[in-house]
């Protein structure tokens, strides 16, 4: 594989022609222009910009996609400071903090920290992930069909079970999924499954269908059966921060990056709790405990700096799992997985090895995305504030359409967007009774993928289920399975019992 | 208030009943990993309904209320839904004949009614404005096919 700093070298030099600046310059301002759409967050700003990539070469199609990646995040926290509509659950702590600093006239602050921890936290992520990915790549090769398959359900637990409010509706979401995985023609027996004699549904369901059905199509019919008061937009103010804003974000971003990292690396993906975590850490060292607006205060520029970073580190190193094993932990990265399957490449340890050059050029790319976002971004926060006053009606009927053509330009077929409104009345219940999307998506495209590997085991196996708890790696994935079953379970009554 | 997780209990628990209807239709036969393409279908199938019958379990109980904000759809509410949802279908409908573009507006100006405007000129052109540089990205630019009229090729 070369040493990574000259594989990271020939990354930038691939990444770094104007055609492919172009391409990070649009993904950029197309993710951010729809990522700061209130309700929406990273995941459907990539399902629905997808169809894009169709005619497009690989390396500039990744460029694309992590200038929407970072874009959409930006926009989506822009969108929960302005107005507290958090787009996705790693950002509500920014929409709780960052809100409360925007009510009390300290919009840009909260705006500038947030942007600025982003890129220094993406920064610092993309750094370790360019240190991390080799390595661990040159690990997964030892990996068999049995590790491949303890992993995935490690996935497809924490995915479930552990993030979100109740196990029970994570994994009816799981399983939900799996169940939609399952139909068109099994790979391994060339047997088709519930596809119950419609041609269309042959080649499975796509997931692009899903995600934007059950995000954007279920939003808007939730919305409108449930009409949602318009969130009221807070004043903005200089985008600056003063010498004692910077004082108190850098140690917050830093801190936040360091605990956003390795929630990101392990295949127990999630952003949301090393924001929370952050946050508790930001509090509790705070100097000015009483500006934090769970403490009743003005809102503390630590609680945004802090859990932004650590949700921006968090969202790189999740990349680190998807490239080296192939196997995505939330729903925008099962997305960027679709992505790649698109132009027939399998992330893996194999692609690393046979298209080094192509993981090498995203990397170089998130580096890329980083300093445009921070260059074109603060100074456009205006355009993207007006963005934020589309009146309801056109805003809905603009993102359906966005919706309808990532759907129909799949095969331009009317049934696909049959689908997508069926999966969008889906959502509309799934949203009413608060079960989780991203287990769905993760389920639907891991499904098979662990099927698959599951069959390669025990083949070599002869049928033996034993080889998954003989084999060292796959007994530690099963025993960490367990482990994140049971101990926070276990803490919890622990807290509990504990007397006030 | 048990109605949420009665409701969700029940949509399990048919998700559960269809999968469960396809599984004789499938090959049990191994191979000799001794796995069937009827193996995850039951795997699912069982788990499903395990998730429903807790649900359900749930339901019976009186547990935390939901915003009641949400609680109930009232009457306007599902007449709203309706142009939402009737927009979409007309859409799906049309878009082979008409194209995408005045699918797509035709599409905006019934969303945007469902969601209270009364203006449907302002709002057909609103979305021309958006379909229309978007065909123009498409076909172009980016080289796909998106027809602007197919009922004009036949």
């Amino acid at each position: 594989m070369g040493d990574p700093l000259s594989a990271l070298a020939a990354g930038f030099a691939a990444a770094l022609t104007p055609v492919n600046l172009l391409w990070a310059f649009v993904g950029c301002f197309t993710g951010t222009a729809i990522g700061v759409l209130p309700g929406i967050g990273p995941a459907l700003t990539v399902a629905m910009l997808l169809p894009l990539t169709a005619k497009v070469d690989p390396a500039s199609a990744l460029i694309l996609f992590s200038g929407i990646y970072y874009g959409a995040m930006f926009g989506g926290s822009t969108t929960s400071i302005l107005m507290n509509t958090p787009g996705e659950s790693a950002t509500m702590i920014t929409a709780m903090e960052g809100n409360t600093m925007a009510r009390n006239g300290r919009a840009g602050p909260a705006l500038a920290t947030a942007a600025i921890g982003s890129f220094v936290a993406g920064t610092i992520a993309t750094v370790l992930l360019s240190l991390v990915a080799p390595a661990a790549a040159d690990f997964a090769l030892r990996f068999g069909p049995a590790e491949y398959f303890t992993i995935m359900v490690l996935a497809f637990t924490t995915v479930s079970a552990v993030l979100g409010a109740s196990a029970l509706r994570g994994m009816t979401s799981l399983f939900l999924g799996l169940a939609i995985g399952l139909v068109g023609i099994d790979q391994n027996s060339g047997q088709t499954r519930y596809a119950l004699g419609i041609a269309e549904l042959y080649d499975g369901i796509d997931i692009v269908v899903v995600a934007v059905g059950l995000f954007a199509v279920g939003e808007a019919l939730y919305n409108v059966l449930y009409l949602q008061p318009a969130g009221t937009m807070n004043r903005m103010s200089q985008v600056s921060m003063t010498r004692a804003d910077w004082r108190r974000s850098l140690p917050a971003w830093l801190r936040g990056a360091l605990i956003g990292f390795p929630f990101g690396l392990i295949p127990a993906g999630g952003a949301e709790i090393p924001t929370f975590l952050s946050y508790a850490a930001e509090k509790k060292l705070s100097k000015h405990p009483d500006a934090f607006s769970s403490n009743g205060g003005p809102g503390a520029i630590e609680g945004v700096a802090g859990p932004e970073a650590a949700n921006n580190a968090a969202v790189t190193a999740a990349l680190a799992p998807l490239l080296t094993l192939g196997i995505p932990v939330s729903a925008t990265t099962a997305l960027l997985l679709a992505a790649f399957q698109n132009y027939n490449l399998q992330p893996g340890p194999t692609l690393m090895q046979g298209s080094a050059g192509l993981v090498w050029t995203l990397i170089a790319s998130l580096y890329i995305g980083n300093v445009m976002l921070l260059v074109l971004n603060l100074p456009l926060v205006g355009i993207w504030v007006r963005i934020l006053r589309i009146p309801p009606p056109l805003l809905y009927g603009g993102i359906l359409i966005f919706a309808t053509l990532g759907a129909y330009s799949l095969r331009q077929s009317w049934f696909d967007l049959l689908l997508l409104f069926a999966i969008g009345l889906l959502g509309l219940g799934m949203r009413r009774f608060d079960f989780p999307a991203a287990p769905v998506l993760v389920g639907m495209i891991l499904g098979p993928m662990a099927e698959k590997q599951l069959r390669n085991a025990l083949s070599i196996s002869q049928g033996d289920w034993s080889v998954f708890v003989t084999r060292p790696i796959s007994l530690s994935v099963l025993l960490l399975t367990a482990a994140v079953l049971v101990v926070p379970r276990v803490m919890r009554r622990r807290a509990a019992a504990v007397p006030r | 208030m048990t109605r949420p997780h009665l409701a969700a209990g029940l949509a399990a628990a048919a998700a559960a009943a269809f999968m469960g209807a396809g599984l004789p239709f499938l090959d049990s036969s191994g191979g000799y990993a001794g796995l069937s393409p009827r193996f995850l279908p039951s795997l699912v199938t069982a788990a499903l309904a395990v998730c429903a019958l807790l649900l359900l379990r749930r339901g019976s109980v009186p547990e935390h209320c939901d915003d009641a904000a949400t609680a109930v759809a009232p009457h306007e509410g599902l007449q709203r839904l309706g142009w939402v949802a009737g927009g979409l279908l007309l859409h799906m409908a049309l878009i082979g004949s008409i194209g995408f573009v005045l699918a797509g507006a035709l599409l905006m100006a019934c969303v945007a009614r469902g969601y209270g405007s009364r203006r449907p000129l302002r709002d057909v052109a609103a979305g021309l404005a958006v379909t229309i540089p978007i065909w123009l990205l498409f076909t172009q630019a980016l080289g796909l096919s998106l027809p602007l009229l197919p009922l004009l090729k036949h």
